[in-house]
């Protein structure tokens, strides 16, 4: 599947070169959901754009299927943080840019009516039936990323990129999306890279993840998650023991400065205490 | 975020015994209006009262100066001078005759502007190397001022038709390729990124995303743009014209035929604000998905 050997970004100023990631190697294999985990500006966004084919690697290959990627293509769809609707489509429309895009330049429609299904099923699995007629602006910030979400899996990409996708999102509505992801790559069993900082997030969603020291950016951990496959994950298992245990190990790789005893124990007890507690105490 | 969670839970409502009273009383604040509230909407109607009654304010503070002699009767003549005039010019040809070659010519140099100014913009506010190439051309050639170059318009054009057109254009023409490689430029950068990753093609991101998006603001540029060329108009017809609508406040002027002036001017008021109304009108028609930023 997905490749990538010795990825090394650089990004020159006017103080010098700034190394945004130091070599990185990794691997995605087919169906997985690897999520890069790490503090802001670790560098993680930055292995997202340079798979996406947005900006260029300083050095280092990556390969999909065994083909170098070389700039932005449709089989590497991509999710943004920022709301990237186009605004003068409606929800269905948006759904099936790419779709749009292939048929206008053959000059035809090869398989429009089946793509156009797709669009339709996608939707219908994201919770947006009632919404095709929709314009972007009149949907809230989380229905709008599910529309960036169902757009960009249509055109069924090998590897979904995303650039934590709900960030911007509030507390609940984030939640809402997790398991809308869930349901999603159970049902496409698209290969996903995902980042986030969340640790929460990334055990919930992901199969793996790689989690990435400040920078400059360094891959700490490789770490696979024991939770089975997404179809079979429930916001239960936000709960179970295990997950908090894989929490604290995350979070213990991710601030290895925290000494002070008093300040530990009230960070620890701010990221561990699961968020059901707090909600339904 | 967990401060979110917490914050929704502090919400729920506390059972007090006034809660019967609390869904009228908030009701009825809804419902008053916040005059002066940054911008907030107000009703419809307060609206257009407001606009009606500062034109009628005009008015009154015209006809009190003009009536009571405060001013000079020569340069205020009071409204039913003006009425008179009016009535004088209504009745005669001209009128129509001046309002036809002077909208033919502004709307000759306004087109001619954005036919060109439009992709060019577009251009600019794309590729850096255009940019590069024109925008501190463009930047000095903007501030010379157009009455400045009737001469060389004369010289290059002749003085006929087309060097009134081309004094228009020239006063519209760099304000608006500015203004739509502006508009260009604001066009988000994740939205030909995500074009891109949905595997769009430079000339399609620039013809399906780049041109769509930046549509509603040239649109609203152009409407600027058309009133600009509306006061050029005065310029155009200093050029050896026989009529239109300049050309005639001129001659009044050297005739000091005050009251005539002021029924060309509110004419050409009036002119102004019904294509501003038509401009505005026709952007939200056609770019209803737009989001307006009111709240």
């Amino acid at each position: 599947m997905l490749d990538v050997r010795g990825l090394k970004k650089t990004y020159a100023g006017k103080r010098g070169a700034t190394e945004a990631l130091t070599p990185a190697s990794f691997f995605v294999e087919e169906g997985a959901f690897v999520t890069l985990l790490g503090p802001s500006g670790c560098g993680k966004s930055t292995v997202l754009r340079l798979v996406a084919g947005l900006e260029n690697a300083t050095a280092g290959e990556i390969l999909l299927d065994g083909a170098p990627v070389d700039g932005p293509g449709p089989e590497r769809g991509m999710v943004f943080q920022s709301y990237t609707l186009f605004p003068w489509l409606n929800v269905l429309d948006n759904t099936c840019f790419s779709t749009e895009l292939k048929c206008n330049r053959a000059g035809r429609t090869p398989g429009k009516a089946e793509q156009l299904e797709r669009a339709r099923s996608l939707l219908e699995l994201l919770g947006l039936s009632d919404f095709h007629a929709a314009f972007p602006r009149e949907l809230s910030g989380g229905m709008k990323q599910r529309v960036a979400i169902a757009r960009a899996v249509t055109n069924r990409p090998k590897l979904l990129l995303m650039d934590e996708p709900f960030g911007a999102l509030d507390a609940q509505t984030r939640e809402e999306m997790q398991a809308l992801m869930l349901t999603l790559h159970a049902h496409e069993r698209t290969s996903v890279l995902f980042v986030t900082h969340d640790v929460e997030e990334a055990l919930y969603l992901s199969t793996r993840i790689l989690v990435f020291s400040a920078r400059p950016g360094r891959i700490l951990r490789d770490m696979t998650v024991p939770f089975g496959p997404s179809r079979e994950r429930q916001p239960e298992l936000k709960l179970l023991p295990e997950f908090s245990e894989l929490k604290r190990e995350l979070f213990h790789l991710l601030h290895p400065g925290t000494d002070s005893r008093a300040g530990r124990a009230a960070l620890l007890d701010k990221l561990l205490k699961p968020q059901h507690e707090r909600m339904h105490p | 975020m967990t401060l979110l969670a917490r914050d929704t839970l502090s919400v729920e409502p506390v059972p007090s015994p006034d809660r019967a009273a609390a869904p009228a009383a908030s009701a009825r604040a809804s419902k008053r209006v916040r005059w002066f509230e940054l911008r907030r909407e107000i009703p419809a109607w307060s609206y257009r009262a407001l606009a009606v009654s500062a034109f009628l304010a005009i008015f009154a503070l015209w006809s009190f100066l003009s009536h009571r002699a405060f001013v000079n009767p020569v340069f205020v003549p009071t409204p039913s001078d003006v009425w008179q005039a009016a009535r004088a010019i209504f009745a005669d040809e001209n009128l129509w005759l001046d309002v036809k070659v002077s909208f033919l010519r502004v709307t000759a140099g306004f087109a001619l502007a954005a036919l060109i100014g439009i992709p060019l913009g577009l251009a600019m506010g794309s590729f850096k190397v255009i940019e590069g190439l024109l925008q501190p051309l463009t930047d000095f050639v903007r501030y010379i001022p157009v009455p400045a170059l009737i001469p060389i318009c004369m010289v290059l054009f002749g003085i006929d038709e087309l060097s009134k057109i081309m004094l228009i254009w020239l006063g519209t023409f760099f304000q608006l390729v500015l203004m739509v490689a502006d508009e260009t430029r604001r066009v988000p950068y994740e939205l030909l990124q995500v074009s891109y990753t949905l595997g769009a093609r430079r000339r399609e991101v620039m013809r399906l995303v780049i041109l769509r998006a930046a549509l509603p603001g040239i649109f609203d540029a152009l409407r600027l743009c058309n009133g600009w060329a509306w006061t050029y108009l005065v310029v155009a017809e200093l050029v050896a014209a026989n009529e239109g609508l300049g050309y005639r406040v001129l001659k009044f002027s050297r005739f000091l035929q005050t009251p005539k002036i002021w029924v060309y001017l509110v004419i050409l008021g009036l002119i102004g604000f019904g294509l501003d109304f038509a401009f505005r009108h026709l952007n939200r028609r056609l770019f209803h998905w737009a989001d307006t930023g009111k709240a």
